[in-house]
Order: C-alpha cells, then structure tokens, then sequence
C-alpha cells in the first residue's frame, strides 16, 4: 500500500500484494487499519477471508474466497476513523489491483495472435489500453487529492476504478471470465466497494436522494 | 418477480406478429418458473437435472427441433412454428433470459449443433441426430474457439488429417470456452484440412470417441452454460461425419457455418437485454419509492432496452426474409451486452449499500451478464465489422 501523507493517520506499513489474490490483501488491510479486529462497513457486514471469518455462512461468495458476516459492529471509539482509513485501503488496493490487471492484460493481449500479429500489435487494442492508462493515472494522482474526502467521493472514485477494471476484462476476452484469475479479484474488489463505499442513497451534499 | 412489472406486451415490439406475439405471452409466463432453479445452478451447474420438467425449459428444448422428429408437447403448434423464426428465438430467449439465461442455456437443445446440421447436411443426416436429440434430449456442443486464438476463426489451427489406414479422417488439437462442452453428448468441432478459409470443415463428434476429452472451465457467472475446454487426441472422425461433405467448399466448413453464427447473434442479444429488464424491474420492485435522479436514470435505461430490441427485432426479420446483414446482427449483440453490463452496475448503485450482498439473485447476474460480452464474438472483433460498414456508408 503506498505511503499515506495526507495526515496524521498512521501509513500503511506494507504493501498487500494483489497477485496472491484479492482477499488475501483484503484480511491485511484489516489487520492493518483494525489492530487485528475486522473492520464493518455501516450496513453492518464484514467481508473477508473464510479464515478470518470462521463462522461465516457459505454464500454465493464463497466459491471465490470470500466470506460474508453480518450484524458485525464495532466500538464507537474507533469506528468513524477506522472505516475512513479502511475506505482510503481500499481505493489503494483496487488501484494497484487495476494496475497488475493492466499488465496481466498486456501479457496475454501479447501472447495472442491474429493476422500474423500479436493482438497487442493492433491499433484497437493500443489506443483502449493507452485510455486505459491514462486514467489509472488520473486515479493515482488522486490519491493525494479529494478522492475520499468524503464518503461521495470515495463511492465516485469506486466507480470509476470499476469502469476501469470492466475496461481491462473486455479486453480479455473470455479468460477473464475465469474464476481462478484476474475477473475474480475484480469481482471482489467491486463487491467490497458496494459493501464498504455506497455511501447510501441521499447525498450530504445535497439532501437529494439518488 | 411479479407480474405488475412487466404490463402488456414488449414495448418496442411493433415488428411481432400474431403468432409471436401469442409465443410472447406464453415464454412470458414460462421464465417465471426459472428464478428459483437460477440460484440453484449457480452453486452447481448440474442441478439443471432437477429442472428438466419446467415447461420452458422443455419449450426451448424443442423448438428448434424441426416438426416433423418433435414429439406430441403441451404448447400450440403456431408458438412453436413462431419460436423456430429468427424473430420468434430472440422473443422466447429474451423472456427465457428474463428468467435465467444460466438455465436457458443449460437445458439440453440442439443449438448451434442443431443449427449447423440444418444448413450443412441432408435431411437424412440431420435428421438421424434431430430423431436422437427428440427422444433422448441432451446438450450439444459448438467448438470453435481455440487457446491464443480466440475470435479469430479462420485462423484455427485444430487439424483434420486422412487416417493412415484409409477409415475417415483424424482430429487432433484444442477448444476452450465451449459451452456445454463437458456435459454434450454430441457435438460439431471447427477444424483445418487444408489452408485457408475454404480448408476448415465442420465435424460431428460423439462425447464417447476415443481421444476426446473435455473439462469444465471456472466461470465466473453464467455457470448454466458450463464453458469447457476440449482435447482431441487422435480422435477418430468416421468420413459421414464431415458435416456438408455434398456441398462445394464454398457452402461447407467455416463458409457454410457464418451463417448460422450471425443468425445466432440477435437472440443472444435478446438475452442480454432480458436480463438488463429484469433488474431494471427488480430494482423497481424493491424500491418503489425510488426518487427522482435515481428514477430517471432508470427510465432511461429502460428506453435503451425498448430501443435495442427494436434493433434486435428488425435484425431477426431481416434474417426471416432471407436478407442476412451480419454487421447489423453483430452490432446489436454487442449494444445489448453494454447494455447489460451497465444495467446491473445501475441496479447495484440504486438497491444502495451491500445490495451485492442482501440480493444475491442481483450479485448472481451481475456476473452473468459479462458473458455476453465475448458470446458470439468479442466487441472488438464486431466493431471492426461494424467500422468496414460504416465506409461502406452502410451503418447506420
């Protein structure tokens, strides 16, 4: 997880790493931002590995690592800035999730052929993934911006690392549709900002409901 | 899912006559059977077993099996008749996707198989598999795509080489993202037996034959359709089973077979956008209070669907009339599956925080309907297509 330097809040020591999987870098984000409690999202759930939920239910969830608990709550004292921290987490880890996905991507657009040429060689396939470049780098610059400065802005930030992710899996073609890859974390990684970034549906901003 | 959210016939469906209207209604009433068996085959995709005797999956079943090999069924001959039209299979696949498009893929049919046996073969070949498939039903396979290749089919490399002993030919190679590929019982393989487009043939293979092994992939979502990778080793194809073996190579193998994938391309849209209805009205349901911004938003996406299924619809009376526009058959597949996509990410946003979660029927088609992205060809490959139209002052 890259060094935070926005605020007091503690940086992130290390870095999860997406490759093993996103739920592995899931239960280090609660580690790290929890002190080894799992941190709820304000509807309640827990999203994390089987492991460090060992009583939840199996879900449809499951199948991919996932384990889901709900009525989960957590002290008052540290909930606001642990659920701030832990949302700031998750931005990070999607981004550097996009990020591996975008290589993995150029790996297999590389190693595919059309036309006598790899699919990498292709215009089509250059412009979408520079686009897509160009807008993990907006992302990242975020990082040190407004991104999550409140829960709108995180939950607009999610989208837009979703819309992202989606780009990456169309260029993929039907392997990322597999669940023992890259479309799985990508999944998961949308699951948990549905969980822990919909910031509900009437705006602090504007009162306006969605 | 109620009734109350889905009043009165499609709307943009001024392209239906009587009789598909009449199969309107009736698939209508048929996929409301198949939410409950959606959950079950998305925790195992074999449970379709306990499913056969839904009567829409038994209408899809039969429907592209010609009248004469079908047997005495339950529905109006006129719904049958309309649902074996282009027209009538995008009507009864998008209110069967409406439904569950995992257990409308899943049920044993003749598909693309049933398809390619229609436009390659004589009547006493195909009709020797449609008797079989009528009384025996069970799911087939279409194998096309290969690894590292994917949509480009006149670039398949699976050979089709003379036996050294004279007795028919020899299959060698590899298919991937075969839909039922590990659960058919016969199938049609894609293959090289010279260069060219005007090389590749299309074969008949029993699930049984020595040398062909299948697996099932991991999907993601759409498990119903059980994607599959396929190996042939040395596998034996008897000489009848080189499918249009009377027809100039012009009219068989690969040239013979576009046809029948860009007719299979309008229902697969319809699907698509079955699904982006149903959790349009899903999300209608569960919140009817919706307000406003959220209100709009969803309209909107319902005036694209009505929109595309216009699309769709005069798509498939184009292919009844004979006049096949495969760039028209590929756009509309591809705007379906955006469609799709972004139907669910809406339904997502509007159901509100861990609605991924406390509706597990939206999670479940949340992923479904990334499939539709590659099904048919990825959207990179159609709008290629669709650019070549364009020049050509074509489109739209």
């Amino acid at each position: 997880m890259r060094q935070d330097t926005r605020d007091h809040e503690p940086a992130l020591e290390s870095t999860p790493d997406p490759t093993p999987g996103y739920v592995h870098a899931l239960d280090a984000l609660h580690r790290h931002v929890a002190q080894g409690r799992l941190v709820a999202s304000r509807s309640g759930h827990v999203l994390a590995s089987a492991d460090a939920i060992p009583g939840a239910p199996r879900g449809p969830l499951s199948r991919f690592g996932l384990a889901v608990s709900a009525g989960g709550s957590v002290s008052a004292d540290w909930t606001a800035q642990a659920v701030r921290r832990f949302a700031r987490g998750l931005l990070d880890l999607h981004h550097e999730l996009l990020e591996h996905a975008l290589r993995q991507v150029m790996r297999q657009l590389g190693a595919r052929t059309s036309g006598g040429t790899t699919l990498l060689a292709k215009e089509l396939i250059q412009a979408q993934l520079a686009e897509i470049a160009m807008r993990l780098s907006e992302d990242k610059e975020m990082l040190a911006g407004l991104r999550d400065a409140d829960p709108w802005a995180s939950w607009h930030t999610h989208l837009r690392q979703v819309a992202v992710g989606r780009g990456l899996l169309r260029l993929s073609g039907a392997s990322g549709f597999l669940a023992d890859g890259l479309g799985r974390d990508l999944h998961l990684a949308e699951v948990t900002g549905n969980v822990y970034l919909h910031p509900g549906l009437t705006s602090p901003r504007d009162g306006e409901e969605r | 899912m109620t009734g109350s959210c889905r009043p009165g016939p499609l709307p943009g469906a001024g392209l239906l006559d009587d009789r598909t209207r009449e199969l309107d209604g009736c698939c209508r009433e048929l996929a409301a059977g198949f939410r409950d068996a959606a959950m079950a085959l998305d925790r195992d995709p074999d449970a379709i077993a306990g499913y056969l005797h839904l009567p829409g999956v038994r209408l899809n079943q039969f429907a592209h099996i010609p009248p004469e090999y079908r047997p005495e069924l339950d529905f109006p001959p006129r719904v049958l008749d309309a649902a074996a039209t282009s027209l009538g299979w995008a009507v009864l696949w998008e209110q069967l996707g409406y439904g569950d498009p995992g257990v409308t893929l899943a049920g044993p049919r003749p598909g693309l198989f049933g398809e390619v046996l229609s436009a390659l073969t004589g009547q006493r070949q195909s009709g020797h598999y449609f008797r079989r498939l009528a009384t025996a039903p069970s799911n087939t396979f279409f194998a096309l795509t290969e690894p590292g290749k994917g949509s480009a089919a006149a670039e398949l490399e699976t050979t089709l080489a003379p036996a050294t002993d004279g007795d028919g030919w020899i299959l060698n190679g590899e298919k991937c993202y075969v839909g039922n590929g590990a659960r058919a019982a016969v199938g049609v393989v894609m293959c090289r037996r010279g260069t060219g487009l005007f090389g590749i043939e299309a074969v008949a293979l029993e699930s049984g034959t020595p040398g062909f092994s299948a697996e099932l992939l991991p999907a993601m979502g759409l498990r119903g359709a059980r994607i599959s990778r396929l190996r042939f080793d040395n596998v034996r194809i008897p000489r009848e089973n080189v499918l249009g073996g009377q027809l100039a190579p012009t009219r068989r193998g690969l040239a013979g077979v576009l046809p029948v994938l860009n007719r299979s391309r309008p229902p697969v849209a319809a699907m698509a956008i079955g699904c982006a209805k149903a959790v349009c009205d899903y999300v209608a349901q569960q919140r009817p209070t919706l307000a406003k911004a959220g209100r709009l938003r969803l309209e909107d996406m319902l005036d694209r669907i009505d929109a595309t299924r216009r699309l769709i619809h005069r798509a498939c009376v184009a292919i009844d009339h004979g006049r096949m526009d495969s760039d028209r058959a590929a756009a509309v597949k591809v705007q379906a599956a955006h469609i799709a996509e972004e139907a669910t990410l809406l339904a997502a946003e509007l159901l509100g925080p861990a609605s991924l979660i406390e509706h597990p029927w939206m999670e479940k088609t949340y992923r479904d309907v990334r499939a539709f992205e590659f099904t048919e060809g990825t959207t990179n490959i159609h709008r290629l297509s669709l650019f070549r139209c364009l020049r050509k002052n074509a489109y739209p």
